[in-house]
């Protein structure tokens, strides 16, 4: 009876153990990338795995962005592991370089085109395959994960486009861009995924594309304002930033309004009485005469002075007061 | 003193050659005319942008552009731009070492239009502290 107690203890204990390590596994992170791809002797052996931080670094090489390399065997197979790399999805390059070059070597467009751009995180799964052999990953169709297959769809229409428009005159050119554009818009506005959105975006030329689709942009930024992410926060940066709209109605109100202000003070001679503080006090004494419509002759009676003197000082009252005759004058108040 | 120090570390060194053959085209049945120039720049420890003008001419029918840059130390971004000011490319290649010759980075990119938007094309070169190789290869058919 105890021995057959012990035996089912003992098979608990290694039922647990085993899930314990499921578990532990599955945390740990099991991704692994493995493919196949066609390459001629003018290639290395050694393919590269660097991790790409932000969308222009697709284009950029230095030995600090490889963070694996592995050999490429006779039958052109290759393995990577991905259980170092983060949880959340980030954009890798997988490339492979020319016998004369150095590892650190990128090669963009022609027939030697040498890499390639997926999605992956530590629990990736991916399996590839090369089904050209100029450019090696002209033609990789991914045979497993969803992330890639949609993301390769943006590749593939790119390449498509450039290797037409290669062929092709400035108009035809010109057509074969605006239709790239629009399928380009669709992906980024339907993929629910924020990189695979990104990257059909980025394949756009957002910032020249961003003043034709103004709308467009403002909603998408809503859309996906949750993501903090270097991708994100890369093209947030790079997105040439909204003219600020104005308030046209509330503007042209404004100006009416002052310019009635303005001719309402202008004929009702509101601030000249300011002006009249400038006035000594025996041009003060002329000024109430004169806005009583006395003339000069009645001025120089009344304080006992010359003429030429009641002159001067209605002289000086008029530019003083920058009025233009003593009518203006009489109707100050 | 420092001044020309510096100055004497930022050269840069340009070398041009140019090429022109022209041959009979049976698929057109015209004479075709293609024009090579190649520049190699040098730069020696740059930081200064240089822009490189190449001009397309009016009736040009193909265009071929290609751009290879070795950096050993340093980093350097180039930036194609067609006419119009359009963004035709872009890359750049950086060493992790700022030691010199204990890496090379190397960057190649290739363009082939048929009937090009004729006019000025530049290739922006910008350097940080790069010291390297960068030829710039133009083909054109007329």
């Amino acid at each position: 009876m105890n021995k057959k107690l012990n035996k089912i203890i003992w098979n608990l204990l290694v039922m647990l153990f085993l899930n314990m390590i499921t578990v532990f596994g599955q945390n740990s992170g099991n991704g692994k990338l493995n493919g196949v791809v066609q390459i001629d002797t003018s290639w290395s052996s050694d393919i590269y795995l660097s991790y790409i931080p932000t969308f222009s670094d697709i284009t950029s090489m230095s030995s600090e962005m490889i963070i694996a390399d592995a050999k490429i065997d006779s039958l052109g197979y290759f393995e990577f592991d991905l259980d170092f790399l983060p949880n959340e999805q980030r954009l890798y390059r997988l490339h492979i370089s020319k016998n004369e070059d150095s590892k650190n070597s990128l090669i963009i467009g022609g027939l030697n085109e040498n890499y390639l751009v997926f999605i992956a995180n530590r629990d990736s799964k991916i399996k590839l395959k090369g089904t050209s052999l100029t450019p090696p990953f002209k033609n990789v169709i991914f045979e497993t994960q969803n992330e890639n297959f949609e993301f390769q769809k943006i590749t593939h229409l790119v390449f498509k486009k450039d290797s037409i428009a290669s062929k092709s005159g400035r108009s035809k050119r010109k057509f074969i861009e605006e239709r790239l554009n629009e399928k380009l818009l669709h992906i980024a506005d339907s993929s629910t995924n924020s990189l695979i959105s990104l990257y059909a975006l980025h394949k756009i030329d957002f910032e020249s594309n961003y003043p034709l689709n103004e709308n467009f942009y403002e909603n998408y930024l809503k859309k996906w304002s949750h993501r903090d992410d270097g991708y994100s926060e890369d093209f947030r940066k790079k997105l040439p930033l909204k003219m600020p709209k104005y308030n046209w109605p509330f503007i042209i109100s404004l100006g009416i309004i002052l310019t009635i202000l303005g001719y309402v003070i202008g004929k009702y001679n509101l601030f000249k009485n300011n002006r009249i503080n400038n006035l000594t006090v025996q041009e003060r004494k002329v000024l109430d005469l004169l806005k009583e419509g006395a003339t000069n002759k009645e001025i120089s009676e009344e304080f006992n002075i010359g003429i030429s003197t009641v002159k001067s000082h209605v002289s000086s009252i008029l530019t003083k007061l920058k009025v233009k005759s003593r009518k203006e004058i009489m109707n100050l108040k | 003193m420092k001044n020309r120090t510096i100055l004497l570390l930022f050269t840069l060194l340009l070398s041009i050659t140019t090429f022109a053959q022209t041959q009979y085209d049976q698929t057109v049945n015209k004479q075709v005319t293609e024009f090579m120039f190649e520049r190699s720049i040098q730069l020696e420890d740059c930081k200064k942008n240089e822009e490189v003008i190449i001009s397309i001419a009016e009736n040009t029918k193909q265009f071929e552009l290609t751009i290879n840059s070795s950096v050993f130390s340093g980093k350097v971004t180039l930036e194609i731009y067609d006419s119009k000011g359009k963004k035709q490319g872009t890359f750049s290649v950086g060493t992790q070492l700022n030691i010199e010759n204990a890496e090379t980075a190397n960057g190649t990119i290739n363009k082939s239009l048929l009937e090009p938007e004729e006019g000025d094309w530049k290739v922006k070169i910008i350097p940080l502290n790069a010291k390297g190789l960068i030829s710039i290869r133009t083909i054109n058919w007329l």
